[in-house]
């Protein structure tokens, strides 16, 4: 025992420590193809029923290590045929392996994880997407999961959701399964939950990525897995293999953002309305009100002249100058640059008998293109095994450090907008931009006794000091014991801690710091005195953020083949979870350096200037814990009848502190069930042309947790409230709910895996999915104490396919393959017991779900063109009406026509790679079908008061004089601007569109040579590459030149820009 | 090797049966800082302080009794359609809509009650917290069949002890779980649970009577509350005991010499004569009928109150050709039915009159009145007997207890008995009449309940 214990703390503590083999045995052969009889260099060796293997050398040698008296080696190499061949006692070779070519497309080995065991994919029922090293180093980036993009099967991520936003999520696998709860899919890292920032994990430590999309793959992991789940697996070493260093380098160029993609009224446009509204005098209220908001330049310069203080000359003068800017130069000009991204990396892998062992180092350094921004990241990771007493003993440990940093100084906002800001003069100097107040004001309140109240956005740019570091730890154990062929348990503990550290520092002379201490001086007419409650110097805020997360499991495996093609695997555990999460935040005044910082009077209520408002000063006091816990248990038992049925059931049940007694107890557990039937590999099958059909069927439970809901009672207290009796008291807010449970997504996935002759192969899938029991809004009886109430009430269903098409078009020493994907997808609600109580309810970005639509659902009212003053008409309930009160605020919902859902229902890739000797490129074109997006267009009220960012050819396409509402459907501008005009406007099916559209997503190209062509290299094998990302859409069913994935809606947003990348990666 | 494999079985099975062994406690943790859970005692006082949510009971039966009248515009002007509905005595009064504060809110509190109920069962009650615990035990207890008493005057038949085991009470909830279905309990199961409550609540209160917070129940008040449940029921001689023991902890009258007769609100909210406080909801609406300029105090009660008499000042003010009630009994202008004093006098002088205690009677019915009459003017009642004794404090019962929430009650209790108290309105022309004993002495249920509970609606 204690033994044991000291063999576990020195394997953690040493990782090269090498321990000698016992009773071991050396199994060695060599792999060669069948037709060439050259030497297969890198083909895969393992043990069936195992996690050891090994790889073949540069001589298509291996010597495999193993306690193990009889057995079966699997071979497997890319673009080959896997290979069987049994060993018994003496026999240990060397064997000599032909590996049949061209095979692999029928079979190609993957084997997928689950993260409580990997299984080879042709005997997995489940449905899986193995993305592999090689795929996912197709694209260069700093986020491992982006890597994912248009090349899975299934997943899309969401860039745009123009409607309902409420509660989306970046990433979507098979659609949408739920309405409140977390929409987001599971990551798994190395077999446990990864609750971390994405941004620490360094993708050069990831081997391959499993997602898994319905309930035979996903249902092990129960409560957590109703989005489906993404299993990262990262690096490990291999048996018997010498010190293999990789390095890889790479750098991207990123294009400045299209500043003009968004609308944007150009300034003379702009300014014709501002004198437009200046005679309406539409500004009167704001240049005499007594708060001084702000005015444009241009309005100011039309006050000067209408008081006389400037000549009719200048200001047209000016006035023209400010016709001929356009912010946007200034804005590409000094807040922008090219985005450069650098990335490093080298890791260390090898193993001798008895242990495996993967270092690596990564270091990346991201300029954003937005100036200021920036991100490093430093990431170490070390993960060792070690076989002892005869392999049957197994000790893993696996320690990861990262620290990243983000800067987030850039200047995206210019706060008070309008086209023509200058954010330099003449002399080069930062410019003054109208902010907050009027300049008139804050060049003379407080008779000198104020700070400088002047705003410059260049030099706020400068003085920007705002950073968050991200410092994590991820540490693992595992210990395995196998007590005999085919049996094992294990116990494998993780403890990761996040902690972010947040701050913001808001220099003495930024605006920040200048307007709050100005806005807190007081004067006192009696002594004539001004005071500074807020002292100057330097405010800085902090917020700390620290997540620790605690993995324990126990788990017991069961493999077992016998020799007539049957075989069981089973394996059954025990897992508890513990997430505690701790925020603090604070803020320091007069704060440097030295540590130094200000006593402040937190207490005093004061007036503000210029509003006279009253408030505190602010300590940005708070402190938030929370507590997740989880007890859960899960089995699987997959069984293999004559290798060409497969059965397979899991079953888990998981308990958690923020349910109550009654579903903690009942604990109906999420299992699943499947099967498949391997069809070509019956005897009277006899399709030559159809070499390969495999079928599958699932059914099973995937659950969902609302991590907001609580079954327990909870009151709320307001200290500042008293009841008539001068006693605090609180109100309940939330009654209990003991029945308050997991959501359910139910599916069943039809699939089927085939390939016609060498040529064509791939995998179409079929999956209904019901969500029951989702949280969702009701009405309630109201004797229960409450009338509304949210809890397990609604449900959802959603189906669609997965189809996935390999062709190998040409094959010789040019080689092109195809890989199809198309995925459909749909949802729709089916059970919500709260209706929209008007129509404006179910517009709103909030959801509200309407039964019988998808839950991202577009409406519009029914447009019925322009009258023949200018003004819109919609059918308010059958009839043309100009009612935009009623018309806003029906509570008939028959008057919003459903346009269609926000999210692609269809959507996939068309990758083609090419290949000539050593020179590779692939092409990838996405595309995403069959949704609708609302298309940006006047607001008037909006740009009253002071948005610029519509479209300027809609403004002069705009209805002006009678008969132009043949012409146009673009309303007239009215004085005032009516609010719910520009509203039901908006709103309208007029201005809806179609989202669909084709995009050259990206293309990469590489170059390999190995030491077989240059020999004086000293490196084995070197890698140039290549990346040319977000290249452009190639078709779009919009007119506007919109593209669907960034749709503007008064506001700046700008496409991804296009990157370029370069990168060199070798290994010796 | 052996011995291995059974240390690390013994290993695994020991960390197992440890994990399962903590696990009730393990998950038992707050999931969030923030999330307040009224656990401790305090907490749950600071529930059952909520006088925004709780003390309120519903308004329909003082809306459809005869204290006041509305003129035609006055009613016509009425923006819920069910106050207007309730006025003429409809048979339906809801029209389809649903969210009625009168059934909402009151349930709301006794769901209040409840989660004070369930998390006393999870906090261990020793001998330093025992009266605390008691006292909040007891307020939970008496909070909740308080509501359930005024729910059951309004939307349940008037008790009648023959037919009781058979009419339809109203819902008992005992349960802070909103997910059990509610079922109406019958009439003497709901007035079983009534008075169970009311007596724990007695033992259990800790406090015997105290000048303040009066949102909070004392012994006193359990006693009088007690005294009017059984005045309900008729079962006068518990009714008349219960007051007794009332008035032996606190039986202090207002000289009304010492009220103001121009105050717009005349009673203070911490005054000598309550023992409980407790408003009629929907306040607002409520207010929008009782002080409109259409509303009138009942133009022959008016009449009734004798010159001397000081109630007809302090009570009323003249408003034109209208008689405005000034203030509620608990100060502010918000309808309330309190237990006072007053009413406990009354209660007990009716008990007396009913057993043949005619001086008994005299004695209580002369000291409540002695205190409202101008100083020196007051004639004491002398005997008197029989149905003329009892007539006389019925009158003087009308009188004293004007727009208290009570005199629905009281004529529902009284033609049960053969008094024949018909009600009429006329508006527009058109008189509307309720006769004694009509199953429109109950009110309905409103629909929205009906629908999401599948609860039966009464037979109006």
């Amino acid at each position: 025992m204690k033994k044991t214990i000291l063999y576990i703390v020195l394997a953690m503590l040493c990782p090269f420590f090498k321990l000698s083999a016992q009773e071991n045995f050396a199994l060695k052969g060599r792999v060669t193809d069948s037709t060439t009889n050259h030497p297969l260099k890198g083909a895969t060796i393992k043990l069936q029923g195992s996690l050891l293997s090994t790889v073949t050398d540069e001589n298509g040698n291996f010597s495999f290590a193993t306690s193990d008296k009889r057995g079966i080696l699997i071979i497997s190499f890319v673009g080959y045929e896997t290979a069987k061949i049994n060993f018994i006692d003496d026999n240990v070779g060397p064997f000599n392996i032909l590996l049949h070519p061209g095979q692999s497309i029928l079979k190609e080995v993957s084997v997928v994880s689950t993260g409580y065991q990997t299984v080879a994919k042709e005997r997995a029922t489940g449905s899986f997407v193995y993305v592999d090293n090689k795929l996912l180093n197709r694209s260069v980036g700093t986020n491992i999961i982006d890597r994912l993009d248009g090349v899975t099967s299934g997943l899309i991520f969401n860039k745009n959701t123009n409607g309902v936003t409420d509660n989306s999520s970046a990433i979507t696998i098979r659609g949408r399964s739920t309405i409140f709860a977390n929409p987001n899919p599971l990551i798994v890292i190395d077999n446990f939950p990864y609750s971390g920032d994405l941004s620490s994990i360094n993708p050069n430590d990831v081997q391959s990525i499993t997602v898994l999309k319905d309930a035979a793959a996903a249902s092990i992991w129960g409560a957590f897995s109703g989005n489906g789940v993404i299993v990262i697996t990262t690096k490990k070493g291999k048996f018997n293999q010498a010190p293999k260093v990789e390095i890889n380098s790479s750098i991207t160029i990123g294009n400045k953002p299209d500043l003009r993609y968004a609308p944007q009224f150009s300034s003379s446009n702009y300014i014709n309305v501002e004198q437009y509204l200046f005679k309406q005098g539409f500004y009167d209220n704001a240049l005499t009100s007594t708060s001084f908001p702000i005015v444009s330049p241009v309005v100011d310069l039309l006050d000067k002249r209408r008081n006389g203080l400037i000549s009719s000359a200048d200001s047209a003068k000016a006035i023209n100058q400010y016709k001929g800017q356009d912010t946007r130069d200034d804005v590409a000009k000094y807040l922008y640059r090219k985005a450069v991204n650098q990335q490093y990396n080298i890791n260390i892998s090898g193993g001798g008998n008895n242990n495996l062992y993967y270092f690596s180092s990564g270091f990346d350094k991201n300029l954003n293109s937005l100036n200021r921004n920036d991100f490093d990241r430093i990431s170490l990771n070390g993960s060792n095994t070690y076989t002892l007493l005869n392999k049957k003993l197994e000790i893993t440990t696996n320690v990861y450090f990262t620290k990243n940093k983000t800067d987030n100084n850039g200047l995206n906002s210019l706060g008070f907008s309008y086209p023509y800001v200058k954010l330099k003069n003449q002399n080069g100097n930062a410019a003054n931009v109208p902010y907050q107040y009027r300049q008139g004001y804050i060049d003379t309140a407080g008779n000198g006794n104020l700070l400088n109240w002047n705003y410059r956005p260049l030099d706020e740019l400068a003085l920007n000091d705002n950073s968050t570091s991200l410092t994590e730890y991820r540490i693992n154990a595992a210990v395995r014991y196998n007590f005999f062929k085919g049996l094992n348990a294990s116990v494998q503990y993780q403890y990761d801690q996040g902690n972010s550290d947040q701050k913001t520092l808001y220099d003495a002379q930024s605006y920040y710091t200048r307007n709050y201490i100005n806005q807190f001086t007081q004067y006192d007419p009696t002594s004539n005195t001004y005071t500074r409650p807020v002292p100057t110097g330097n405010i800085l805020d902090q917020a700390y953020q620290s997540s620790i997360s605690q993995n324990i499991r126990a788990q017991t495996n069961y493999d077992h083949e016998w020799n007539n093609g049957n075989s069981l695997s089973v394996l059954a555990g025990i897992e508890v979870r513990d997430i505690t999460t701790n925020y603090t935040s604070n803020r320091i005044y007069g704060y440097d350096d030295l540590g130094s910082s200000a006593a402040i009077d937190y207490k005093t209520t004061y007036l503000l200037m210029p509003t006279y408002s009253v408030s505190n000063i602010s300590s940005n006091l708070s402190h938030l814990g929370t507590t997740n816990r989880f007890v859960s248990y899960f089995t699987n038992i997959a069984y293999t009848l004559n290798s060409r049925y497969v059965f397979s059931g899991s079953a888990r049940k998981d308990e958690a502190n923020i349910f109550g007694v009654n579903t903690n107890q009942k604990g109906i557990p999420l299992w699943s069930l499947g099967a498949s039937w391997d069809f070509s590999k019956e005897k009277f099958y006899r399709l030559n042309w159809l070499p390969y059909l495999r079928l599958r069927v699932t059914n099973g439970y995937q659950g969902n947790v609302d991590n907001s809901l609580s079954s327990l009672v909870t009151a709320t207290i307001d200290p500042q409230t008293i009841n008539n009796y001068q006693q605090p008291y609180s109100t309940l807010s939330n009654p209990p709910n003991p029945q308050l449970r997991w959501e359910k997504v139910n599916i069943t996935n039809f699939g089927a895996d085939f390939a016609f002759s060498h040529v064509l192969s791939g995998s179409l899938e079929y999956y209904i999915k019901r969500g029951t029991d989702l949280i969702g809004t009701s009405l309630v009886d109201p004797t229960t104490g409450v009338t509304t109430f949210t809890g397990n009430s609604a449900d959802m269903t959603g189906r669609g396919i997965d189809v996935i098409l390999n062709t190998v078009n040409v094959n010789g020493v040019f080689k092109w393959n195809t890989s199809f994907l198309l995925s459909h997808s749909t949802d729709k609600v089916t059970k919500y017991l709260l209706k929209p109580s008007n129509v404006d309810n179910a517009l709103s970005s909030s959801i509200n779900p309407i039964v019988g639509n998808p839950l991202y659902s577009l409406y519009g009212f029914e447009w019925g063109g322009l009258d023949a003053t200018g003004d819109p008409q919609i059918y308010l309930d059958g009839k043309l009406s100009k009612d935009y009160s009623g018309i806003y605020n029906s509570m008939n919902l028959s008057n919003l026509k459903y346009q269609g859902t926000a999210n692609p229902t269809t959507f996939g890739s068309v990758r083609n790679d090419f290949a000539w000797k050593s020179l590779t490129l692939s092409v990838n074109i996405t595309y995403k079908l069959g949704y609708y997006f609302r298309r940006p267009s006047i607001n008037y009220s909006r740009l009253f008061a002071g948005n610029a960012n519509f479209p300027d050819g809609d403004f002069n396409n705009r209805w002006q004089k009678a008969g132009d509402e043949a012409k146009t459907n673009i309303p007239s501008m009215t004085y005032p601007a009516n609010s719910l005009r520009d509203q039901v406007y908006y709103f309208s099916s007029i201005l809806i569109d179609k989202g669909d559209h084709i995009r050259l997503q990206d293309i990469s190209l590489s170059y390999d040579i190995n030491k077989q062509q240059f020999t004086k290299m000293p490196f084995s094998n070197v890698r140039i590459y290549a990346y040319i990302n977000n290249i452009g859409i190639l078709w779009r069913a919009n007119k506007d030149g919109i593209d669907p994935d960034y749709v503007p809606n008064g506001n700046a947003i700008y496409p991804n820009p296009r990157t370029f990348a370069l990168g060199l990666k070798a290994s010796f | 090797m052996k011995k291995l494999t059974y240390i690390f079985f013994g290993l695994l099975m020991c960390s197992i049966s440890f994990i399962l062994s903590c696990k009730k406690s393990f998950l038992d943790e707050k999931p969030a800082t923030n999330l307040n859970v009224p656990s401790s005692l305090s907490d749950l006082q600071l529930l059952l302080d909520n006088t925004q949510d709780i003390n309120r009971s519903p308004v329909l039966g003082e809306l459809a009794a005869d204290d006041y009248y509305l003129s035609s515009t006055a009613w016509g002007s009425l923006i819920a359609p069910y106050q207007a509905n309730s006025y003429i005595w409809a048979k339906d009064i809801f029209a389809g809509n649903g969210q009625v504060s009168d059934w909402d809110a009151p349930y709301a509190e006794v769901l209040t009650a409840n989660v004070a109920l369930e998390q006393l069962s999870r906090i261990d009650r020793n001998s330093t917290n025992g009266a605390d615990y008691d006292n909040i035990k007891g307020s939970a207890l008496f909070m909740r069949a308080f509501i359930f008493f005024d729910l059951a005057q309004v939307f349940a038949l008037p008790y009648d002890k023959t037919t009781a085991g058979a009419d339809l009470g109203i819902p008992i909830r005992l349960t802070a779980d909103i997910n059990v279905p509610s079922t109406r309990a019958t009439l003497q199961a709901t007035y079983d649970q009534i008075i169970s409550d009311v007596l724990k609540a007695k033992s259990l209160l800790t406090v015997g009577y105290v000048k303040n917070y009066f949102n909070r129940p004392t012994k006193a008040a359990a006693y009088g509350f007690l005294s009017r449940i059984y005045l309900n029921m008729r079962n006068y001689e518990q009714a008349g005991l219960y007051a007794d023991s009332a008035l032996l902890l606190h039986s202090t009258l207002i000289d009304y010499n010492q009220i103001s007769k121009t105050s717009k609100s005349p009673f203070p909210l911490i005054n000598d004569e309550l023992l409980y406080n407790n408003y009629l909801v929907g306040s607002t609406p409520t207010i929008s009928i009782f002080r409109s300029v259409g509303y009138s105090i009942d133009t022959l009660l008016y009449r009734s109150y004798s010159t001397n008499d000081l109630r007809k000042a302090v009570y009323f003010s003249i408003n034109g050709t209208t008689i405005n009630q000034k203030g509620g009994y608990s100060g502010g202008r918000n309808v309330s039915n309190e237990i006072a004093t007053d009413e406990l006098y009354l209660n007990r002088a009716e008990c007396y009159a009913r057993a043949a205690k005619n001086d008994k009677a005299l004695t209580d019915l002369n000291a409540l009145l002695s205190n409202r009459y101008k100083t020196g003017t007051y004639i004491p009642f002398v005997n008197l007997s029989g149905p003329t004794l009892l007539n006389t404090i019925f009158t003087e019962r009308r009188k004293e207890l004007v727009m208290r929430g009570l005199r629905w009650n009281d004529i529902r209790r009284l033609n049960k008995e053969g008094f024949n108290i018909t009600l009429t309105r006329t508006l527009n022309g058109k008189v509307y009449v309720l006769p004694p004993n009509d199953p429109r002495f109950v009110l309905p249920i409103p629909p929205d309940v009906i629908a999401l509970s599948g609860i039966q609606q009464n037979n109006r």
